[in-house]
């Protein structure tokens, strides 16, 4: 991982509402932290790989993912993919009450990032 | 004179009998001398797309069809066609199909008929029924998706109606003339930010009423990319309706020209025309395609509802987000969301309004 992706991780992945991230980065090194006792890292890691292998999977529908919203009742997965196999992806809280926290920022920024 | 027929009265025959069909349509056309409009299908897949693109004043089912049998197809019209009058046919009545029949929302069991005397009571049972308008109206709890879901059954079916939606707090009304969302108002809000805030509603009443032309005319576009767009800003939360006044205090509607969408809703969500809806499949829980436009193939889209539910299945046993409700894929080419229930599933690709589109 390098001085980019470890300021990025520790910059950006601060949202209100973000509950847990998780993130793949090229070199195949897996990353995630929790913000709640909501979600264990091996539960969100385990999630990660499954999404990851989604988002291939759409690939056989004719389908070329830069990013996935998986939504569910309490929570939404927000993931960015990246050409080169990195991916992030974000467990955000599905309040109508909370402020919505700039997700598509961070997942842009992650697409960008070098 | 009183007593004449102002209106053709339209039924619509299901069976797998080839000659059946064709001698009961000359046979009743015969009988009804003008008053009725007699439609045929030979699948389920022929009726359900009839009754997408007509409705019907009755359906006739017969029990012992191929695939999926008469007591299926009457529930599952039951969901995608509720208040439909249903009518089943067998040839052998017995008191348990009468009562399978009844209790899941068939009007009659009637015997095929055989001879000319029971082809005249089958034709004066069915003329009658159709004479009568049935229960348009109707409450119960509502939950987003299932405000999302009676907008989409009265879309689809190309119907005319206005939806009353009420809370503690909040008032509406959601016109939608011909299948189409023409109007919402929610207190002095109207247009599309009225129908985004209606539908972000989390709990409530709602009714449906026969159609009434509302003041204006307030929204244009396809009835899928509002829908779409309304449960994007209701999960940013971005929508939010000011309390109606009290019933009494119910001002009308003002006179001045409506709010727009987007003086209530963030620059990015006015998306009035600016996604272009290029492929539509919609099918039932159990894999029965309801409705498709433009849909590159349908056997392989099925095929990725399925997976979707697959994989969101095993994100649900792995932690507790609850229950899936869709997934949006966004890719350079544009956007696919595929929403999943145990009753429908939907999948709607999208592409990016190109430079000087609306």
């Amino acid at each position: 991982m390098t001085a980019d992706w470890q300021q990025f991780l520790g910059e950006r992945l601060r949202c209100d509402g973000l509950a847990a991230w998780a993130a793949r980065f090229p070199d195949r090194t897996v990353a995630s932290h929790c913000y709640t006792d909501w979600f264990s890292t091996k539960q969100i890691e385990r999630i990660l790989s499954r999404l990851v292998l989604a988002g291939e999977s759409l690939t056989q529908h004719g389908i070329q993912p830069s990013g996935m919203s998986w939504v569910f009742e309490h929570a939404r997965v927000c993931v960015a993919l990246r050409q080169d196999g990195g991916c992030l992806a974000l467990f955000v809280e599905n309040r109508p009450d909370l402020p919505r926290p700039s997700i598509e920022g961070v997942l842009e920024d992650f697409a960008r990032l070098q | 004179m009183s007593g004449q027929i102002s209106k053709r009265k339209q039924l619509l025959f299901v069976d797998d009998d080839t000659g059946f069909l064709t001698g009961l349509r000359e046979l009743f056309t015969e009988m009804a001398d003008g008053s009725w409009d007699v439609f045929t299908a030979e699948s389920h897949a022929q009726a359900l797309t009839l009754l997408q693109q007509q409705r019907m004043d009755v359906v006739v089912l017969d029990i012992g069809m191929p695939v999926m049998d008469g007591f299926q197809f009457l529930r599952l019209l039951g969901r995608t066609n509720p208040g439909q009058q249903i009518v089943m046919l067998t040839g052998q009545a017995t008191p348990e199909s009468r009562k399978t029949c009844l209790e899941n929302g068939a009007t009659l069991l009637l015997e095929k008929p055989v001879t000319p005397e029971g082809f005249r009571a089958v034709f004066a049972a069915l003329d009658a029924l159709a004479e009568i308008q049935p229960n348009t109206g109707f409450r119960g709890m509502m939950r987003r998706v299932g405000l999302q879901e009676v907008l989409q059954i009265e879309c689809l079916g190309r119907k005319s109606s206005v939806l009353e939606i009420s809370t503690g707090r909040v008032r509406g009304r959601i016109f939608i003339a011909d299948g189409s969302i023409i109007h919402a108002e929610a207190g002095a809000v109207q247009g599309e930010a009225a129908l985004y805030g209606l539908l972000a509603l989390q709990g409530g009443d709602f009714n449906l009423l026969a159609f009434s032309e509302p003041v204006h005319r307030t929204i244009e576009g396809h009835w899928e990319s509002l829908l779409m767009e309304a449960a994007r800003l209701s999960d940013e939360g971005a929508v939010l309706l000011p309390e109606s006044p009290p019933e009494a205090e119910a001002p009308e509607p003002p006179p001045s020209p409506p709010l727009s969408a987007t003086s209530a809703l963030s620059p990015s969500s006015a998306v009035g025309g600016a996604v272009n809806i290029e492929e539509t499949l919609l099918c039932s829980g159990a894999g029965e395609v309801l409705y498709d436009w433009q849909c590159r193939c349908i056997e392989e889209r099925k095929r990725l509802l399925e997976q979707v539910e697959h994989q969101a299945a095993e994100v649900s046993a792995l932690a507790p987000v609850g229950r899936f409700d869709r997934l949006e894929i966004n890719g350079s080419d544009g956007r696919v969301v595929c929403q999943v229930s145990p009753h429908l599933r939907l999948l709607v690709r999208s592409a990016p309004a190109k430079n000087g589109s609306p």
